[in-house]
Protein backbone atom coordinates (compact mmCIF):
# COMPACT_ATOMS: atom_id res chain seq x y z
CA UNK A 1 0.00 0.00 0.00
CA UNK A 2 0.86 3.44 -0.52
CA UNK A 3 0.54 5.94 2.13
CA UNK A 4 -0.07 9.25 0.74
CA UNK A 5 -3.03 7.23 -1.54
CA UNK A 6 -4.69 5.78 1.59
CA UNK A 7 -4.67 9.18 3.11
CA UNK A 8 -6.61 10.60 -0.39
CA UNK A 9 -8.39 7.48 -0.06
CA UNK A 10 -9.66 8.29 3.32
CA UNK A 11 -9.70 11.93 2.60
CA UNK A 12 -12.34 11.30 -0.02
CA UNK A 13 -14.48 9.17 1.44
CA UNK A 14 -14.69 11.19 4.73
CA UNK A 15 -15.63 14.05 2.64
CA UNK A 16 -18.33 12.63 0.37
CA UNK A 17 -19.83 10.63 3.71
CA UNK A 18 -19.54 13.82 6.03
CA UNK A 19 -21.09 15.79 3.05
CA UNK A 20 -23.91 12.84 2.50
CA UNK A 21 -24.65 12.86 6.07
CA UNK A 22 -25.16 16.93 5.88
CA UNK A 23 -27.45 16.56 3.24
CA UNK A 24 -29.74 13.31 5.37
CA UNK A 25 -29.64 16.09 8.23
CA UNK A 26 -31.17 19.38 5.74
CA UNK A 27 -33.64 16.41 4.64
CA UNK A 28 -32.45 16.64 0.73
CA UNK A 29 -32.06 13.52 -0.92
CA UNK A 30 -30.19 14.84 -4.41
CA UNK A 31 -30.27 11.38 -6.31
CA UNK A 32 -27.77 12.35 -8.63
CA UNK A 33 -25.24 13.91 -6.56
CA UNK A 34 -25.20 11.12 -4.02
CA UNK A 35 -24.93 8.25 -6.92
CA UNK A 36 -21.76 10.69 -8.29
CA UNK A 37 -20.35 10.26 -4.57
CA UNK A 38 -20.75 7.04 -4.03
CA UNK A 39 -18.87 6.55 -7.46
CA UNK A 40 -16.25 8.40 -6.83
CA UNK A 41 -16.00 6.66 -3.41
CA UNK A 42 -15.95 3.39 -5.34
CA UNK A 43 -12.99 4.54 -7.64
CA UNK A 44 -11.35 5.56 -4.81
CA UNK A 45 -11.51 2.24 -3.35
CA UNK A 46 -10.82 0.43 -6.76
CA UNK A 47 -8.24 2.28 -7.18
CA UNK A 48 -6.53 1.36 -3.90
CA UNK A 49 -6.84 -2.30 -4.34
CA UNK A 50 -5.29 -2.71 -7.96
CA UNK A 51 -2.35 -0.49 -6.43
CA UNK A 52 -1.88 -3.19 -4.10
CA UNK A 53 -2.44 -5.99 -6.64
CA UNK A 54 0.28 -4.46 -8.67
CA UNK A 55 2.43 -4.13 -5.69
CA UNK A 56 1.85 -7.68 -4.80
CA UNK A 57 2.77 -8.86 -8.41
CA UNK A 58 5.81 -6.77 -7.79
CA UNK A 59 6.76 -9.16 -4.69
CA UNK A 60 5.21 -6.53 -2.01
CA UNK A 61 3.34 -8.20 -0.02
CA UNK A 62 1.20 -7.58 3.25
CA UNK A 63 2.32 -8.92 6.60
CA UNK A 64 -1.44 -10.63 6.97
CA UNK A 65 -2.39 -11.40 3.22
CA UNK A 66 -5.65 -13.55 3.84
CA UNK A 67 -6.97 -10.94 5.82
CA UNK A 68 -5.51 -8.07 3.55
CA UNK A 69 -7.84 -9.86 0.40
CA UNK A 70 -10.98 -9.74 3.47
CA UNK A 71 -10.61 -6.40 3.59
CA UNK A 72 -9.77 -5.39 -0.11
CA UNK A 73 -13.04 -7.43 -0.82
CA UNK A 74 -15.14 -5.56 1.26
CA UNK A 75 -13.91 -2.01 0.42
CA UNK A 76 -15.09 -2.88 -3.28
CA UNK A 77 -18.36 -4.33 -1.91
CA UNK A 78 -19.65 -1.73 0.58
CA UNK A 79 -19.71 1.50 -1.79
CA UNK A 80 -22.13 0.26 -4.45
CA UNK A 81 -24.41 -2.29 -2.01
CA UNK A 82 -24.30 0.13 0.64
CA UNK A 83 -25.69 2.64 -2.16
CA UNK A 84 -28.60 0.36 -3.28
CA UNK A 85 -29.79 -0.65 -0.04
CA UNK A 86 -29.30 3.10 1.04
CA UNK A 87 -31.02 5.05 -2.18
CA UNK A 88 -34.17 2.49 -2.50
CA UNK A 89 -35.20 4.20 0.22
CA UNK A 90 -36.95 7.25 0.02
CA UNK A 91 -35.99 9.19 2.94
CA UNK A 92 -33.57 11.54 5.06
CA UNK A 93 -32.61 7.98 6.43
CA UNK A 94 -31.22 6.29 3.52
CA UNK A 95 -29.08 9.41 2.16
CA UNK A 96 -27.87 8.98 5.69
CA UNK A 97 -26.85 5.23 5.15
CA UNK A 98 -25.34 6.18 1.96
CA UNK A 99 -23.43 8.52 4.11
CA UNK A 100 -22.13 5.85 6.53
CA UNK A 101 -21.52 3.57 3.77
CA UNK A 102 -19.06 6.16 2.26
CA UNK A 103 -17.78 6.67 6.11
CA UNK A 104 -16.65 2.62 6.17
CA UNK A 105 -14.53 2.89 3.18
CA UNK A 106 -11.92 5.41 5.91
CA UNK A 107 -12.54 2.78 8.23
CA UNK A 108 -11.40 -0.28 6.12
CA UNK A 109 -8.81 1.44 4.25
CA UNK A 110 -7.08 2.19 8.38
CA UNK A 111 -7.45 -1.61 8.56
CA UNK A 112 -6.26 -2.26 5.11
CA UNK A 113 -2.97 -0.14 6.05
CA UNK A 114 -2.33 -1.71 9.70
CA UNK A 115 -2.72 -5.08 7.94
CA UNK A 116 -0.25 -4.71 4.84
CA UNK A 117 2.83 -4.03 7.15
CA UNK B 1 -54.53 -7.77 14.05
CA UNK B 2 -57.94 -7.36 12.62
CA UNK B 3 -55.51 -5.74 9.61
CA UNK B 4 -56.13 -1.98 10.09
CA UNK B 5 -52.70 -0.14 9.15
CA UNK B 6 -52.59 1.19 12.20
CA UNK B 7 -51.94 -1.74 14.28
CA UNK B 8 -49.52 -3.31 11.68
CA UNK B 9 -46.26 -3.59 12.81
CA UNK B 10 -43.83 -1.06 11.19
CA UNK B 11 -41.22 -2.57 8.75
CA UNK B 12 -37.94 -2.86 10.54
CA UNK B 13 -35.77 -2.14 6.93
CA UNK B 14 -37.29 1.86 6.73
CA UNK B 15 -37.03 4.63 7.87
CA UNK B 16 -33.95 4.75 10.71
CA UNK B 17 -33.95 0.67 10.27
CA UNK B 18 -32.01 1.58 7.18
CA UNK B 19 -29.13 2.44 8.56
CA UNK B 20 -29.02 0.06 11.08
CA UNK B 21 -29.62 -2.85 8.81
CA UNK B 22 -26.50 -1.13 6.49
CA UNK B 23 -24.88 -1.60 10.03
CA UNK B 24 -25.31 -5.12 10.90
CA UNK B 25 -24.50 -6.05 6.97
CA UNK B 26 -21.08 -4.87 6.94
CA UNK B 27 -20.48 -6.55 10.88
CA UNK B 28 -21.96 -9.61 9.33
CA UNK B 29 -19.88 -9.26 5.84
CA UNK B 30 -16.79 -8.13 8.33
CA UNK B 31 -17.12 -10.73 11.00
CA UNK B 32 -17.81 -13.56 7.99
CA UNK B 33 -14.45 -12.36 6.26
CA UNK B 34 -12.59 -12.33 9.36
CA UNK B 35 -13.54 -15.34 10.98
CA UNK B 36 -13.48 -17.40 7.43
CA UNK B 37 -9.50 -15.98 7.46
CA UNK B 38 -9.24 -16.92 11.20
CA UNK B 39 -10.20 -20.65 11.31
CA UNK B 40 -8.81 -21.21 7.52
CA UNK B 41 -5.46 -20.06 8.60
CA UNK B 42 -4.47 -20.08 11.90
CA UNK B 43 -7.36 -22.30 13.93
CA UNK B 44 -4.96 -24.22 16.05
CA UNK B 45 -3.70 -20.87 17.39
CA UNK B 46 -7.38 -20.15 19.68
CA UNK B 47 -9.94 -22.76 18.39
CA UNK B 48 -12.45 -21.10 20.54
CA UNK B 49 -11.89 -17.60 19.88
CA UNK B 50 -12.34 -18.44 16.15
CA UNK B 51 -15.05 -20.79 16.25
CA UNK B 52 -16.65 -17.45 18.77
CA UNK B 53 -15.65 -15.14 15.49
CA UNK B 54 -17.60 -17.79 13.51
CA UNK B 55 -20.49 -17.63 15.95
CA UNK B 56 -20.61 -14.19 16.02
CA UNK B 57 -20.77 -14.01 12.37
CA UNK B 58 -23.80 -15.81 12.13
CA UNK B 59 -25.80 -13.85 14.46
CA UNK B 60 -24.87 -10.62 12.79
CA UNK B 61 -26.10 -12.56 9.65
CA UNK B 62 -29.35 -13.37 11.26
CA UNK B 63 -30.00 -10.28 12.36
CA UNK B 64 -29.02 -8.39 9.42
CA UNK B 65 -31.78 -11.06 7.37
CA UNK B 66 -34.40 -10.46 9.90
CA UNK B 67 -34.04 -6.76 9.98
CA UNK B 68 -34.19 -6.34 6.22
CA UNK B 69 -37.19 -8.34 5.71
CA UNK B 70 -40.62 -7.89 7.06
CA UNK B 71 -42.88 -10.14 8.71
CA UNK B 72 -43.18 -12.46 11.69
CA UNK B 73 -40.89 -14.61 10.67
CA UNK B 74 -38.43 -12.17 10.49
CA UNK B 75 -39.11 -10.17 12.93
CA UNK B 76 -38.84 -13.29 15.56
CA UNK B 77 -35.28 -14.03 13.42
CA UNK B 78 -33.76 -10.52 14.33
CA UNK B 79 -35.43 -10.69 17.97
CA UNK B 80 -33.77 -13.82 18.48
CA UNK B 81 -30.50 -12.71 17.32
CA UNK B 82 -30.00 -9.41 18.83
CA UNK B 83 -30.89 -10.89 21.95
CA UNK B 84 -28.26 -13.41 21.08
CA UNK B 85 -26.00 -10.93 20.49
CA UNK B 86 -26.42 -8.59 23.65
CA UNK B 87 -25.79 -11.53 25.93
CA UNK B 88 -22.44 -12.71 23.59
CA UNK B 89 -21.04 -9.01 23.89
CA UNK B 90 -21.82 -8.64 27.60
CA UNK B 91 -20.89 -12.82 28.48
CA UNK B 92 -18.01 -12.37 25.90
CA UNK B 93 -16.50 -8.62 26.84
CA UNK B 94 -16.60 -9.71 31.16
CA UNK B 95 -14.80 -13.19 30.48
CA UNK B 96 -12.32 -11.76 28.08
CA UNK B 97 -11.56 -8.82 30.45
CA UNK B 98 -11.26 -10.86 33.66
CA UNK B 99 -9.96 -14.12 31.98
CA UNK B 100 -7.80 -13.06 29.46
CA UNK B 101 -5.94 -15.91 29.13
CA UNK B 102 -8.80 -17.50 27.79
CA UNK B 103 -8.98 -15.21 24.45
CA UNK B 104 -5.57 -15.33 23.29
CA UNK B 105 -6.68 -13.71 20.42
CA UNK B 106 -9.43 -10.78 19.76
CA UNK B 107 -12.97 -11.37 18.38
CA UNK B 108 -15.78 -9.19 17.71
CA UNK B 109 -16.86 -8.88 21.72
CA UNK B 110 -13.94 -8.91 23.40
CA UNK B 111 -13.68 -6.03 25.87
CA UNK B 112 -17.68 -5.05 24.69
CA UNK B 113 -16.34 -4.72 21.52
CA UNK B 114 -13.77 -1.89 22.04
CA UNK B 115 -11.63 -3.10 18.65
CA UNK B 116 -14.44 -2.16 16.87
CA UNK B 117 -15.27 1.23 18.34
CA UNK B 118 -18.01 -0.46 21.17
CA UNK B 119 -20.12 -0.68 18.25
CA UNK B 120 -20.78 -4.40 19.01
CA UNK B 121 -21.91 -3.49 22.48
CA UNK B 122 -24.79 -0.38 21.31
CA UNK B 123 -25.90 -2.08 17.82
CA UNK B 124 -28.26 -4.97 20.07
CA UNK B 125 -29.54 -2.00 22.08
CA UNK B 126 -30.27 -0.07 19.23
CA UNK B 127 -31.75 -2.88 17.13
CA UNK B 128 -34.01 -4.22 20.44
CA UNK B 129 -35.50 -0.52 21.02
CA UNK B 130 -35.74 -0.73 17.35
CA UNK B 131 -37.75 -3.87 16.95
CA UNK B 132 -39.86 -2.21 20.45
CA UNK B 133 -40.48 0.80 18.34
CA UNK B 134 -41.88 -1.00 15.31
CA UNK B 135 -43.77 -4.03 16.87
CA UNK B 136 -47.38 -3.73 16.45
CA UNK B 137 -48.93 -1.45 18.94
CA UNK B 138 -52.17 -3.50 21.15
Amino acid sequence: MIDGLAYVVQAVSVLVGLGTIGLALADRRPLTLLAYGLVLVEVAALVQVVVAIVQAVRGERPDEVATFIGYALTSLLVPPVGALWALSDKSKWGTGAAGIASLVLAVLTLRMTQVWG
Amino acid sequence: MDGSTAQRPRRTSSGPGRLLVLVYGIFALSATARAAVQIATKFSDAPVAYLLSAFAAVVYLCATVGLARSGPGARRLATTAVTVELIGVLVVGTISLAQPDDFPDATVWSGYGEGYGFVPLVLPILGLLWLRHTRERA
